[in-house]
């Protein structure tokens, strides 16, 4: 067993805080009161447009941001910064201690994926070093990027990307090593291999869905305040109504599954009694992990599964069930993900760009957390409390929309017991 | 008289720190050959790496006691038997039973003493020293010796440390782990501390391994059937593991507010 072990983010030296009860009882208690107060007073029809709506940005803005040479630098810097990590992990030592690529992968990507992508956009889609291979590779035998050899299926949807999720949070969260070069060196090959292969046959819309990453980002960037509308506009919107815009692509619900159950499996492994489970279990500390990550994530998904059961008992059938509602699970989830991971992001990520840049921080505790325990956890709380509301508006709106006047209510129902659950969830990890 | 008997001078014994006083007749800074006891090593080398070999029976001993000081740094006794302190002579011939004391810190040497109490600022010793020494010099500058080991005592420097308190401080929290076959006992659990409280964690395992206290970023080598005592002042507040480093166990987290 490698020394990593009890890390449960794969890097970093400390976790936050369980939050004081106080926290807990005031979220749980706006969540409450936000959900029914949707049932009787939020808008009787449908009033997001997706991605119609929004105000243009200005010309020279929109200009300024289409610039080839802006896109260009961003590609070779993500080229760059990949090569980087590979060196790292290649040469570098094998502690995480020393070696910044553990942090760049597990802090940087993953965890800066998240403001990166709620305040600009699908960054990845640019950045993606895979995606840029691959354009260069097309344009070594003179292909269009985009030109597919088959066709990529529409059913497959996202369900490649919450297949690369659920790895990579596996690696992260439940593998045996999760810092060592060797077990990263081998993700990121066979993740590329994967995906250059995928890409080859399918042509470069392969990274949009099926790219774990890439499908993570740009799922984020639905809530982001700059999107772009569909006559191609860079605009100004409101997250709610790019929320709407989500597509509602098959396998959209397992990448929210996965995305809550590894959040909450992360908050999990953090309690004594799963760390007492983990070390006295006669399957083995991985087989273990696996399984608690694996049920986490079914957890989720049967909640999920129930709630729109009865939504669709309740209100009537619709087109797509399960995947009409999904949408709105996606605040609930980045709610989580920030409650999680933002102190993480504040402390490992200023220390691995400083290992980087060649600084030997080994042996010095990290930087000082930039909040205090309570300011950290009022943070914690309004995230989670935040991702509630916009679930709920988000879901309402939906239901709103498909379903008949009359019976829209009775279907709203379920769904919000749906998200109080998962929300009440949410702030039981934080607390424990 | 005192220097009577410098006879003969070694040459070529650099002194690296002349006292600024004038050298009575027969005082010069060189090491002298005389009765007291035998001369050990080659000169040139720096006469603080020589020895004056005495018997044992007639040889001075020396004890240290190190107690830190309220306002700065330490206060240091000095006790010794067959020996007193010659601060008139110093640089003269060497005498049995006579001469001065030099302090160091972790091998280096901070400081001369004339006397049994010698005050040490906190300024005066390379921070993250562990302990300090005592040597017994003859006014020539060479170490009286038995048996080709200088005559010295070692003691702890007890704070102030950045992470360490005094040893005799009672720690505010103690915990006691014991691993058997690869099992916790007790089973992990957390450990609710203040800022800057003094926890002693207290660990017997049945195989080799290594401590390690995350955020305070501290280790400790376990031997196995022995019981390893690491003392840390957990100073950031925070979720942090005691771990084991070699088997991976999770002892305990530590949740400092």
């Amino acid at each position: 067993m490698s020394g990593s072990t009890g890390l449960a983010h794969g890097v970093g030296a400390g976790h936050d805080l369980p939050i004081p009860a106080f926290h807990a009882y005031a979220g749980a208690f706006a969540a409450l009161l936000v959900s029914f107060l949707a049932l009787g007073l939020l808008w009787p029809r449908s009033r997001f447009r997706g991605d119609r709506a929004g105000r243009p940005l200005p010309a020279r803005l929109q200009r300024w941001a289409r610039a080839p040479a802006l896109r260009a630098g961003l590609r070779a810097l993500g080229l760059a910064a990949a090569a980087t990590v590979l060196l790292h992990l290649l040469l570098g030592p094998d502690d995480p201690e020393r070696n910044p690529a553990p942090g760049a992968v597990y802090v940087l990507l993953w965890v800066g994926l998240l403001p990166a992508s709620l305040l600009l956009g699908p960054v990845w889609r640019l950045l993606n070093p895979l995606r840029t291979l691959h354009a260069l590779g097309c344009r070594v035998v003179h292909r269009p990027p985009a030109e597919p050899f088959r066709r990529l299926p529409q059913r497959l949807g996202y369900r490649p990307a919450a297949a690369g999720l659920l790895a990579f949070t596996w690696l992260e969260l439940a593998s045996p090593a999760p810092a060592s070069t060797t077990a990263l060196l081998a993700f990121l090959l066979a993740y590329a291999s994967v995906h250059l292969a995928g890409a080859a046959v399918f042509g470069s819309d392969w990274f949009d869905r099926c790219d774990a990453f890439e499908a993570y980002s740009g799922l984020l960037a639905r809530l982001a305040p700059i999107g772009r509308r569909t006559d191609g506009q860079l605009v100004v919107r409101s997250p709610l109504h790019g929320l709407d815009g989500t597509p509602p692509a098959p396998g959209l619900v397992a990448v929210m599954c996965v995305l809550l159950g590894s959040t909450a499996y992360d908050g999990m492994s953090d309690t004594p009694s799963w760390i007492t489970t983990l070390q006295t279990s006669p399957l083995g500390r991985t087989t273990t992990a696996t399984l608690g990550l694996l049920a986490c994530t079914a957890a989720v998904a049967a909640l999920y599964v129930v709630g729109a059961g009865a939504a669709r008992l309740m209100a009537g059938p619709v087109r797509r069930p399960l995947t009409t509602f999904a949408h709105s699970l996606l605040p609930i989830a980045i709610g989580y993900l920030v409650a999680h991971y933002c102190s993480l992001l504040a402390v490992e990520g200023p220390r691995t760009v400083l290992t980087a840049m060649g600084s030997d921080p080994a042996g010095l505790p990290g930087p000082e957390p930039p909040l205090s325990p309570g300011g950290l956890a009022t943070l914690q709380v309004v995230s989670v409390v935040t991702g509630h509301v916009l679930g709920v508006v988000a879901a309402h709106d939906r239901s709103v929309r498909v379903h008949p006047p009359d019976r829209a209510p009775a279907g709203e129902v379920p769904l919000l017991v749906l998200m109080i659950a998962y929300t009440l969830a949410g702030i039981g990890l934080l607390i424990s | 008289m005192i220097w009577a008997a410098a006879a003969t001078f070694a040459l070529g014994s650099a002194c690296t720190e002349r006292p600024t006083t004038h050298h009575g007749p027969g005082t010069s800074h060189d090491v002298a050959t005389d009765d007291a006891g035998t001369l050990l090593g080659t000169p040139g080398t720096g006469h603080h790496e020589r020895l004056r070999q005495v018997p044992a029976a007639e040889a001075p001993t020396v004890s240290l006691t190190v107690r830190s000081d309220t306002d700065d740094g330490w206060n240091v006794r000095i006790d010794t038997g067959r020996f007193r302190f010659s601060p008139d002579s110093v640089g003269g011939a060497a005498v049995l039973g006579s001469g001065h004391a030099h302090l160091f810190a972790d091998g280096k040497k901070v400081a001369r003493a004339y006397g049994r109490w010698h005050h040490l600022s906190a300024d005066d010793v390379p921070p993250g020293t562990r302990t300090l020494s005592v040597r017994l010099y003859a006014d020539d500058h060479t170490a009286w010796a038995v048996g080709g080991v200088p005559v010295q005592d070692t003691a702890r420097l007890p704070g102030p440390a950045p992470d360490e308190r005094p040893v005799g401080e009672q720690p505010d929290r103690t915990a006691d782990f014991t691993i058997t076959a690869g099992a916790v006992s007790p089973d992990p659990d957390r450990i609710e501390l203040r800022r800057g409280d003094l926890l002693a964690i207290r660990v017997t395992s049945d195989t080799d391994d290594e401590l390690h206290v995350h955020g305070v970023n501290r280790t400790a080598e376990v031997e196995a059937g022995r019981t390893t005592t690491l003392r840390v002042v957990l100073d950031r507040s925070g979720l942090f593991e005691v771990e084991l480093h070699r088997s991976g166990l999770v002892l305990a987290q530590l949740a400092v507010r």
